[in-house]
């Protein structure tokens, strides 16, 4: 049924198209069929194109008929100068003065790059790794999201040969049951690398048996870095220096 | 006869009316950046304390650009009291950085693509006024993902866990581009340098959808609304890529962003 109204619906058509070619022979409406062609594309180009070449002739326009500047006595002048030169040093060195004269760390989470400066000079960098953003989902309840936190951060303390106390989500992620709080199985010596720096919250910065994925977006949250690299971060960074991460 | 004469002023009729309608669309919105040109020098005039100190700058090339320089360390100094991240866009240098309560945290290089002449046609005592202070960003529109979080559902035992291991995927980085609009309807654009991969040029394609629907937003927001000039003078820049990644990622909703110009 449906199949033989589309067959003649589409009969009817075939008509229309031939009656409307027969028309278009007519050299009258051929005319007229140019004309209003020829109409739409201008409306339509002064609709779209023709406010914007406007725009732009009107700002040339309105450039070229800048009144030119005032005139002033030279004296004046040089002395507005130093002037004004005295007020950009100083703001200059407010300005400088938000920047660290110690060491600080910049970690860039898109690139997972790292950045060891000390005042305004870059003194290391290299690969690191940061949050997976990869949400872990136990149930209706339990939900971790392993992303890197971003802001301004404080070295909280630092630990050689650090011991790992695997969280909850740790044992979940692996499919084991979670043990008890001090629980032997939850403490894992040699993961962390030789040295482990505190941002507070739970979030480290560490070294990784896992070299191979530095440069890419795999951690829990923490900051792995390569041995050598934490070894000179660890070396040039005091309790309180300054981490930021974006 | 009649009902031809009839028909004839119809369309005499419709033709003025249509002619009359594209008059006063084209009139009203080739004269908006005029206008706001005027809107924005009518501020700077009320703002008489302003105009007394800074009169005297445009006596003489090299005290206004001092002025410049001047009005971008200002705003800097303004922009180091927020405890978030910003944008500081300086057009003498070509570095877009990304600042942190007055530190830089990163410096990208860019290249411009396109300034609206608009800003050239700016007076120079409306351009001190304009970018001596941070501007703040009311809109974005980009192709970057700002979390690209992935959702694990946790495996209910060990063989599951070995079977759903996360491997970590680096073909999440889409082609970007970020539109950043901010305060007196400037548009900031950064866009990645080359466009070449089909799903390049497929974003590219969305991008320049996004500036047609903003600029028609434009026209006919003059048309029905003739009393404030509706104009967006953009600023379109190229650079690296990851670069754009990091700024939008480390943007926060409401950042602010000043010009050094």
């Amino acid at each position: 049924m449906v199949f033989f109204r589309m067959h003649k619906a589409f009969k009817k058509l075939l008509v229309i198209i031939k009656q409307s070619l027969a028309a278009e022979l007519n050299t009258q409406h051929l005319n007229r069929w140019l004309k209003g062609i020829i109409l739409t594309i201008l409306l339509i180009f002064s609709i779209l194109f023709l406010p914007g070449l406007l725009q732009k002739f009107s700002l040339n326009v309105a450039f070229f008929s800048q009144p030119d500047s005032m005139e002033a006595d030279s004296l004046v002048v040089a002395k507005m100068k130093q002037s004004i030169q005295k007020q950009i040093t100083s703001l200059n060195n407010k300005v400088n003065a938000y920047t660290p004269k110690s060491y600080y760390l910049i970690i860039n989470s898109t690139r997972n790059e790292f950045f060891l400066y000390k005042g305004k000079n870059m003194v290391h960098h290299g690969k690191c790794s940061t949050g997976s953003y990869l949400q872990l989902e136990n149930g209706e309840n339990q939900k971790w999201l392993f992303k890197t936190p971003k802001g301004e951060f404080r070295i909280r303390g630092k630990t050689k040969s650090p011991v790992w106390k695997k969280p909850d989500w740790a044992f979940v992620e692996e499919g084991l049951p979670v043990p008890s709080e001090n629980h032997s199985s939850r403490f894992e010596y040699g993961v962390l690398g030789d040295y482990a720096l505190s941002l507070g919250y739970g979030y480290l910065i560490h070294g990784t048996i896992y070299q191979r994925f530095l440069g890419l977006p795999v951690t829990h949250g923490c900051i792995r870095l390569n041995d050598d690299d934490l070894e000179k971060i660890y070396q040039s960074l005091e309790i309180g220096s300054k981490v930021f991460i974006y | 006869m009649k009902n031809r004469q009839s028909n004839r002023y119809l369309k005499l009729v419709t033709g003025i009316l249509i002619c009359a309608i594209m008059i006063y669309y084209l009139a009203i919105i080739a004269s908006a950046p005029q206008r706001k040109l005027r809107h924005l020098e009518k501020e700077t005039l009320a703002d008489s304390v302003f105009v007394l100190q800074h009169s005297n700058f445009l006596a003489d090339s090299g005290l206004f650009e001092l002025a410049k320089t001047r009005a971008f360390l200002e705003s800097r100094l303004l922009l180091s009291r927020s405890d978030s991240f910003s944008l500081a866009i300086n057009l003498n240098d070509s570095t877009v950085n990304l600042s942190y309560k007055g530190i830089y945290i990163q410096s990208s290089k860019f290249e411009i693509l396109e300034k609206d002449p608009f800003f050239d046609a700016l007076r120079p005592i409306v351009m001190l006024k304009l970018f001596s202070t941070p501007l703040a960003v009311f809109y974005e529109k980009t192709s970057i993902v700002k979390e690209p979080i992935v959702v694990k559902k946790a495996p209910k035992d060990t063989i599951e866990a070995m079977n759903s291991i996360f491997m970590p995927d680096t073909l999440i980085q889409n082609p970007a581009y970020l539109i950043i609009g901010i305060d007196h309807d400037i548009n900031i654009i950064m866009l990645q340098e080359k466009w070449l991969t089909k799903t390049e040029k497929k974003v590219w394609n969305k991008y320049l959808r996004i500036r047609n629907r903003l600029r028609f937003s434009d026209y006919f927001k003059n048309v029905f609304h003739p009393f404030k000039p509706h104009y967006s003078p953009t600023i379109v820049m190229s650079m690296d890529v990851n670069e754009i990644r990091s700024i939008y990622r480390a943007l926060p909703v409401k950042a602010q962003v000043v010009i050094g110009f």
